[in-house]
């Protein structure tokens, strides 16, 4: 376990033991994980960075409403059977040829989920993010592929993975999932880090940050984190915010300052309003 | 030599443990199933037995599924392996529960569940560590996880020693189901800006009349059509446990009960002191079996602090439950004991965030009463129907006031 923890943390990702123990699971028992957690804690990046430590490749399925089997798994290319139909109107099949297969797969227009099942080299990661995002029937299409690893193409036939992908499913919980899907996946919550872990991913991620620095960000942001905003921020925020910190630091402008930066920090209006009421917090960092 | 066999035992001792764990966690709400327990026993393989955190943190992954059984997963392993509230009721599940399931499903509780006795910490403490085996690890960070593991059960034991099992009658069910069918009907939604493939629809789906095409040589001789989804309302029900509502909690559970029935888009937590999801209990609560509310605690009998309880469910518990398409009813006598200003927040946030607030106060059957409590006058400005419900009539009402607030 400590291992992958070691090898996370050289590529900038800073992982606890209880996500290590979880990752090492996902490997050994070869079951998909579905990685829940507020916005900007690094659920997509951890298939990213899991990516790079199994030197694999990164499959990435993004979800949204509406999405279909057409776009996340295959698709006849149908302009250019019809155009094979067309052009062979007139030629009649004979017992030596045969009529045309337009079932084929130079007909077929392949998308993520057939890419990662049929991967032949080496297992890769397939990230299906924010699965929340997308309808209830695609998360049902999706219980064949998590649990028996293959996918069903009728004129084909059932496809089976000769590499079980490394599946990691990401979720902001802006609605409930199934029951039948979280059975099949195993479950890891990311929360916002303490300020000890913050700090050490604000000095992976910025290498030329000072270390007070970076411990002064990742306080306020805790600090932050308790004021009842509707978006709080993440450490995708702390990472901008640091950064323009830096900038500030570096900069010979005087009028520059730290209330200027709030637009790293928050995304809605009321949230502005909120901070602006608590701009003492930021103040502090100065 | 003696180490090795110590600790095989240990680990047999532990396997066997594994399977009471995985009834005792499915007796707490744990939706289990015979594939994950594999999983679990497979995850143990892999796993240093010898290292508690490892196991626990293991276990967790893999038997968990929400945040909220994330949450109580700790307390739940903490209690089975050190020690219980209630001694009794852990064995009759972990024993019984080898013997015959269905029995364990169906139990209905007695008079005697309702107080239940205290554990002594130190003894179970003591047989927890003759049990698993597991302290053989010699390094400092062992030791300190013993001792904040200890500390741990000290302060969950302390926090509720009050641990009471509900039961709720079922005398008027079949009339409240008929409310509930109608409450629910009466929900109107928008519907959603998706489309969808629909025989009958209203536009033509390109993409689909050209795949379909293809059998009829290119000619779209059969329109493949789409319409509008329709959006499925979602439940969500809060409902106050606290001493002063206890002589009407029955009616609501039936209720809520019934709408559970009708619709599995139902939630329903209970809250006192603290908030508690307790839908997974709803299933059990058909007639002829009663709803049994059990191991109960903070969110049973105490005082009223709404405000915290929306707190905690709209940012910890369930903040996907919360969308346009959910119809969010508090069952309280609005007489907040907790901080207003947290009441104030919580009910803003619901109002932006759901489709209708129906907040259910059985006080206002009475003649007379008017919402001058500060809390239910805090609470007034974000509801969109404030009614009774003191008896079976009231709820039949409830649909009327949904369609006149349409109207």
């Amino acid at each position: 376990m400590v291992l992958i923890q070691e090898k996370l943390h050289k590529q900038g990702y800073i992982a606890d033991r209880s996500l290590s123990v979880t990752l090492q699971l996902v490997m050994e028992l070869e079951k998909p994980l579905l990685v829940e957690g507020p916005a900007g804690v690094g659920k997509t990046e951890l298939a990213k960075v899991l990516a790079s430590v199994l030197e694999t490749k990164l499959i990435r399925l993004q979800c949204y409403e509406g999405l279909d089997t057409t776009t996340a798994l295959y698709e006849w290319n149908y302009p250019k059977q019809m155009l094979y139909i067309r052009m062979s109107e007139n030629d009649f099949p004979t017992d030596e040829k045969k009529a045309p297969d337009i079932f084929d797969e130079q007909f077929l227009l392949r998308r993520p989920l057939l890419d990662a099942i049929t991967e032949d080299e080496k297992a890769p990661v397939l990230l299906i993010d924010e699965i929340d995002r997308a309808d209830e029937a695609f998360e049902a299409f999706l219980l064949e592929v998590l649990g028996e690893f293959q996918v069903t193409i009728p004129e084909w036939g059932t496809i089976k993975a000769q590499h079980k992908p490394y599946v990691i499913l990401t979720s902001n919980r802006t609605r409930e999932l199934s029951d039948a899907l979280r059975r099949r996946c195993l479950y890891e919550w990311i929360d916002y880090p303490d300020i000890e872990k913050e700090t050490d991913i604000l000095r992976a991620k910025l290498p030329g940050i000072e270390k007070r620095l970076a411990k002064q960000v990742a306080s306020t942001m805790q600090r932050l984190r308790d004021l009842p905003f509707y978006k709080p921020p993440g450490v995708a925020e702390s990472l901008d915010w640091a950064r323009a910190l830096s900038m500030l630091v570096n900069a010979d402008d005087d009028e520059l300052a730290v209330t200027d930066t709030l637009g790293c920090l928050v995304k809605d209006r009321n949230d502005w309003k909120l901070l602006t009421e608590n701009i003492d917090i930021l103040r502090e960092v100065e | 030599m003696m180490e090795t066999k110590h600790i095989e035992t240990a680990a047999q001792i532990f396997f066997k443990d594994m399977n009471s764990f995985i009834y005792y966690l499915r007796a707490e709400g744990y939706t289990i199933t015979t594939e994950e327990t594999i999983a679990a026993f497979r995850a143990l393989e892999k796993l240093h037995l010898s290292d508690e955190a490892e196991v626990f943190l293991g276990l967790r992954t893999v038997l968990c599924s929400t945040r909220m059984e994330r949450d109580r997963f700790e307390h739940l392993f903490t209690v089975f392996f050190h020690g219980t509230q209630n001694e009794n009721d852990l064995k009759d599940r972990a024993n019984g529960s080898h013997a015959n399931r269905d029995d364990e499903k169906e139990q209905k509780p007695t008079e005697n569940d309702d107080e239940v006795i205290e554990t002594n910490i130190a003894s179970e403490e003591a047989d927890a560590t003759e049990r698993i085996g597991q302290k053989n690890s010699s390094d400092g960070m062992t030791e300190k996880k013993e001792t904040s593991f200890l500390q741990a059960v000290l302060q969950s034991q302390t926090a509720s020693k009050q641990i009471r099992t509900v039961s709720v009658p079922s005398d008027h069910y079949a009339d409240l189901l008929k409310a509930a069918r109608l409450f629910i009907h009466s929900v109107r939604l928008k519907p959603s800006r998706r489309w969808q493939p629909q025989p009958n629809g209203r536009r033509i789906d390109l993409r689909r009349t050209f795949r379909k095409s293809i059998s009829t040589g290119g000619y779209a001789i059969n329109p493949a059509k789409f319409e509008r989804c329709k959006n499925k309302a979602r439940f969500v029900l809060l409902c106050d446990g606290s001493r002063s509502m206890a002589p009407y909690t029955e009616l609501f559970l039936q209720f809520a009960a019934a709408i559970h029935r009708e619709t599995a888009r139902t939630e329903l937590f209970l809250f006192s002191t603290e908030v508690r999801r307790v839908t997974h209990l709803l299933k059990k609560a058909y007639p002829p079996h009663n709803l049994s509310l059990r191991n109960l605690g903070s969110e049973w009998g105490g005082g009223t602090c709404i405000g915290e309880a929306l707190t905690n469910v709209i940012q910890e518990e369930q903040p996907q439950l919360l969308s346009k398409q959910t119809v969010f009813i508090i069952f309280s006598d609005g007489l907040e004991s907790g901080e207003l200003i947290e009441l104030e927040n919580g009910m803003r946030t619901l109002k932006q965030r759901v489709n209708c607030i129906i907040w259910l106060n059985p006080l206002k059957g009475k003649s007379g009463y008017e919402p001058l409590a500060r809390g239910m006058r805090i609470a007034l400005k974000y509801i969109d129907i404030f009614a009774e419900a003191h008896d079976v009539t009231a709820f039949y009402n409830l649909a009327q006031c949904l369609r006149l607030r349409r109207e």
